[in-house]
């Protein structure tokens, strides 16, 4: 394999040990992994069924090949008893590589297993959101809409492990990184705009012309620059920050080279965030000024699937792209239809266990168990976390909170478990300043336990916590009102949060000063934006890819934009820019690690990240979805994913009675 | 009489109004709105640029006091406007629910006279004997049982022994696939019924029983006519008009168990609609739905009352 990566030229000795990190690695700090992945395909377990088995001869051979490698290479280290200290590290890292190589190999070949067993044909019937705010997906922050369009259009690049960050090609079919500031992306060849479908026929519509390179570059400006085709500015292009990173795009042929303000070894991952999806110029910018009119008609892609229906509170529909591009085994799927929400729980209910639908989810945890339990055989079920953090804010910028001893004594009085119990009946995990979600960074559950704010041992933090309010003066403060998002109180069983929170405080710190309130999010955001916010507890902003180091630097480097608290210490400024550039992800690891141990120090400085919750999803044996491991679903979007593996087992038992309505053909 | 029915129909225009008015306050009273509700869990990530973006779109940035007015004026002109989450018509989404919410209200009506009637009718003449014990007990527990509850039940029985399709995906109409269309009415066309109709059966009983005692009656059964003759053309006519009168009221109370089981069981019809929008705060909708049921409830009052008038002058000279 070439070496036309620099991040790969600096980083090739220091690859991640830790087997499970690894990819993030790749796609995060060494950026080393991404040409190495980049230069692959993708779809190599959706070959037919020879190819696979000569890959798996070829797996095999390569393993006895590199077992024998072993042996000769700890033959030779018995032989060497006497070498240096330094060779022999040389030799230990090597051997775990070769490990590295084993276990991915065994990996391949079980996935080469499993896409055998994979079988074609057959629909998905879903339950859909029902309310989608714009059918573009650069204006929109809402994941609902992803569930449609990341089945319908295509990303520069994609996740083939949504939660690892492993990166494979999409448009772009490889991708190089020359040096540290510059981005070169090589687009696939035969990529083409659907032909059919309503999308293909609206007026300004292009349907069935090739993919170009100034598609790309399109799509690109439009964000960095927000600017609409009219000229007008949009404040609504969500991934605007992102592609700031920009300075200017240069096109050659059928590649596009990106130049970037600063090194940043996290950009990369960003091509595969679900949110950036590529839009048709002609017909997204040809109805700008409609883009809140949701209808299958405006939506035209490069993905496995053609929208044919995309009418809210009635339904959408999704049939296989004939025409897909470099795969033309996939998707395995003939289609999706997603019915309109189901407002009761009663009528979900009844569309499931008759089989009119293929899954469930329901706020309420208990009742996915209770049918998972009457249906044991013919079910499974799968756990899968919720990106929104959930956290409470102190606005530490200003009297009195900007003493940290407040602000720390909060923080530590926030009974994080005690919260998972009572408003999400157990299913959840403790977060620190990195989300558990985010797993190659996040200090884990067990470390955890023992750190101020996120012991076991609650009382310990309570009597920190009441010794700091005493001492910082905080029962002189008077009575505060504590505000939760409406939107967040709305919910049935959730209703009760605000007086929850009020009494965790008050029990903190033995008083009756808290007062729980709720106000909507449109005077709780605007006033957070302004930095003048009242102490509010509520959902964080998605994450959206699994490199934290991104969502650390935005939110306590100095001047950052979602650094509300007005954070400004040279310290986090430095380690954390540095971990941003840092190859090694061991290294790159520690240094977020450091932060978060100083921020937790220091009260998180008011943005007290408290947990993510989870919740249960059901489906029928015969409903094959992807997912990280028998029970846990995938932490982060991974719409393309399984628009991509998702299939159908007729033949299982399960799907005996199946009653799933037919989408509209084309 | 004209001026009574012109008395009566200017009490329900301002009936019409006062309702229209309140569905609009509320809607606007409680937290969130369209352009909120449509991100939903991601509402956190938006910026105060989107939310605002969105809220000029939709016009939820003027003074509640211009919206008001152009709701009042577009309203008189029968104008709806558009549903903020379909994009469609108000009248158009109207339309699509009304048919079936009035396939499922006449099939609820159907269901309860027709067992409300003949139960009243029973439990009078064999008055305090063991079937009039059981039919009364029978309608308090039709009067005490939630709608929802009856139908739960009812959904999981169904669910359990896997009896019939309940197709709350397909959502067929009784002119395109009576059978299918029948087994997804027939829990909520009874739940319905069964509570709807309790009120019903109660007082046509106690009215039976008071005509039964009235010496036209006893005249009937003097002159030697059969029994059944007696019962149905002499006492039931009569007992029945004290029960249309309160039909209207019983009409409004089937129209919100509508609500709840077209919600259970899926059935598009207005109240699945008023819930929808009341969720996405699709604030055209929700206000017209309201508006309409208003209308609905207030014209039926409205008939009753006046052939109530032409059947007893007492009431249209009071």
């Amino acid at each position: 394999m070439s070496e036309r990566s620099y991040w790969q030229r600096m980083g090739r000795k220091r690859m991640s040990r830790r087997g499970i990190l690894r990819a993030s690695a790749r796609a995060g700090v060494g950026a080393a992994g991404l040409a190495l992945v980049g230069c692959g395909d993708d779809d190599d377990d959706g070959q037919q069924a020879a190819a696979q088995v000569q890959q798996q001869q070829q797996a095999m051979q390569q393993q006895a090949e590199q077992q024998a490698m072993q042996q000769q290479q700890q033959q030779a280290m018995q032989q060497q008893d006497q070498q240096q200290a330094a060779q022999q590290a040389a030799q230990q890292e090597a051997q775990e590589q070769t490990a590295d190589e084993q276990a991915e190999q065994q990996a391949a070949q079980q996935q080469a297993a499993v896409a055998s067993t994979k079988k074609y044909g057959g629909w998905i019937v879903e339950q859909s959101a029902n309310v989608y705010e714009t059918y573009d997906a650069q204006r929109t922050v809402a994941s609902p809409v992803l569930q449609v369009l990341a089945r319908v259009q295509s990303k520069i690049l994609r996740f083939a492990n949504p939660d690892t960050g492993d990166l494979v090609g999409d448009l772009a079919e490889t991708w190089e990184l020359p040096d540290s500031t510059t981005v070169v992306l090589n687009l696939r060849d035969g990529v083409s705009w659907h032909s059919e479908g309503p999308g293909a026929s609206h007026p300004a519509a292009a349907p069935g012309r090739a993919l170009t390179t100034q598609d790309i570059v399109w799509n690109i400006d439009r964000q960095r620059n927000k600017l609409l085709e009219s000229g007008e500015e949009a404040g609504n292009f969500g991934r605007s920050a992102y592609w700031g990173g920009v300075s200017t795009i240069d096109q050659a042929d059928n590649s596009v080279t990106l130049n970037l303000v600063e090194p940043d070894a996290t950009f990369v991952q960003g091509f595969a965030n679900e949110f950036n999806l590529i839009n048709q110029p002609e017909l997204v910018g040809g109805t700008e000024d409609q883009y809140t009119e949701v209808d299958a008609s405006k939506v035209i892609g490069t993905g496995p699937n053609i929208l044919t229906r995309w009418d809210p509170g009635e339904g959408i529909a999704a049939l296989r792209n004939p025409d897909f591009y470099g795969n033309p085994d996939k998707p395995y799927l003939d289609g999706w239809v997603w019915v309109q929400t189901f407002q009761d729980p009663n009528a979900y209910r009844i569309a499931f266990e008759q089989k009119q639908v293929d899954s469930m989810t329901d706020p309420d945890p208990n009742t996915i168990l209770a049918i998972h339990d009457d249906l044991i055989d013919e079910t499974y079920l799968t756990f899968q976390g919720v990106a929104n953090t959930v956290a409470i804010f102190t606005p530490s910028n200003k009297a009195p909170w900007n003493d940290l001893r407040l602000t720390r004594a909060i923080d530590l009085a926030i009974n994080r478990r005690q919260l998972i119990q009572q408003l999400h009946n157990g299913l959840g995990k403790v977060s620190g300043p990195v989300s558990w979600m985010q797993e190659a960074w996040a200090i884990s559950q067990e470390d955890l336990e023992t750190i101020p704010g996120y012991r076991v041992d609650k009382d310990a933090d309570i009597e920190e916590a009441r010794a700091l309010w005493n001492a910082a003066g905080g029962p002189e403060l008077g009575q505060i009102d504590w505000v939760t998002s409406e939107l967040w109180a709305s919910r049935a069983a959730w209703s009760a949060t605000p007086g929850i929170i009020a009494e965790m405080f008050n029990q903190a710190f033995d008083t009756d000063q808290f007062n729980g309130i709720t106000k909507p999010y449109l005077e709780i955001i605007p006033s957070w934006i302004n930095k003048d916010f009242d102490p509010f507890f509520s959902w964080i902003p998605n994450i959206e890819i699994p490199d934290a180091r991104a969502d650390m630097i935005g939110a306590f480097t100095t001047g950052a934009g979602s650094n509300y608290w007005d954070v400004s210490d040279p310290y986090i400024d430095e380690t954390l820019i540095a971990a941003k550039q840092e190859l090694d992800y061991d290294t790159a690891f520690q240094m977020i690690r450091d932060v978060q141990d100083y921020v937790m120090e220091r009260g998180q400085f008011g943005r007290s990240i408290c947990y993510n919750y989870i919740y249960p999803w059901i489906g029928y044996n015969y409903n094959k979805i992807e997912k990280k491991t028998d029970e846990e679903g995938w932490n982060f979007l991974a719409v393309s994913l399984q628009a991509m593996e998702h299939y159908l087992d007729l033949d299982d038992p399960s799907a005996s009675d199946r009653q799933a309505p037919e989408p509209t053909p084309l | 009489m004209q001026a009574y029915i012109i008395r009566r129909i200017l009490g329900a225009v301002f009936v019409v109004f006062l309702v229209g008015t309140f569905s609009f306050f509320a809607i606007r009273v409680l937290p969130g709105d369209f352009a909120t509700a449509s991100l939903g869990l991601d509402a956190g990530s938006a910026s105060a640029d989107n939310i605002a973006q969105r809220r000029a779109d939709l016009g939820l940035d003027k003074p509640i006091g211009e919206q008001y007015a152009n709701w009042l004026w577009d309203t008189v002109r029968l104008d709806l406007g558009d549903s903020f989450l379909t994009q469609n018509t108000v009248w158009y989404e109207i339309g699509r629910s009304l048919p079936y919410s009035i396939e499922l209200g006449v099939l609820i009506m159907i269901v309860g006279f027709s067992v409300a009637i003949p139960v009243g009718l029973i439990s009078a003449i064999f008055q305090d004997k063991a079937l009039d014990y059981s039919l009364r007990g029978l309608a308090i527990l039709a009067l005490a049982a939630p709608v929802f509850w009856t139908a739960a039940i009812a959904s999981l029985v169904v669910l359990q022994w896997d009896l019939f399709l309940i197709d709350v995906i397909g959502q067929p109409h009784l002119w395109e696939d009576p059978g299918n269309a029948i087994t997804w009415y027939l829990i909520p066309m009874f739940a319905g019924g069964f509570a709807g109709t309790a009120t019903t059966m109660r007082l046509l009983r106690s009215q039976m029983l008071e005509v039964l005692r009235q010496d036209y009656v006893r005249t009937a059964r003097a002159k030697g006519l059969r029994e059944s003759v007696v019962i149905t053309r002499h006492a039931l006519r009569n007992a029945l008009l004290p029960v249309l009168t309160v039909m209207g009221v019983t009409i409004a109370t089937i129209i919100g168990s509508q609500v709840i089981l077209e919600n259970m069981f899926n059935i598009p019809g207005i109240g699945n609609k008023v819930l929808t929008a009341l969720f996405a705060r699709d604030n055209p909708v929700f206000q017209s739905v309201v508006l309409i049921i208003a209308v609905f409830t207030v014209l039926t009052n409205l008939v009753v009352d006046i052939m109530y008038g032409v059947i007893d002058p007492r009431i249209r000279l009071s």
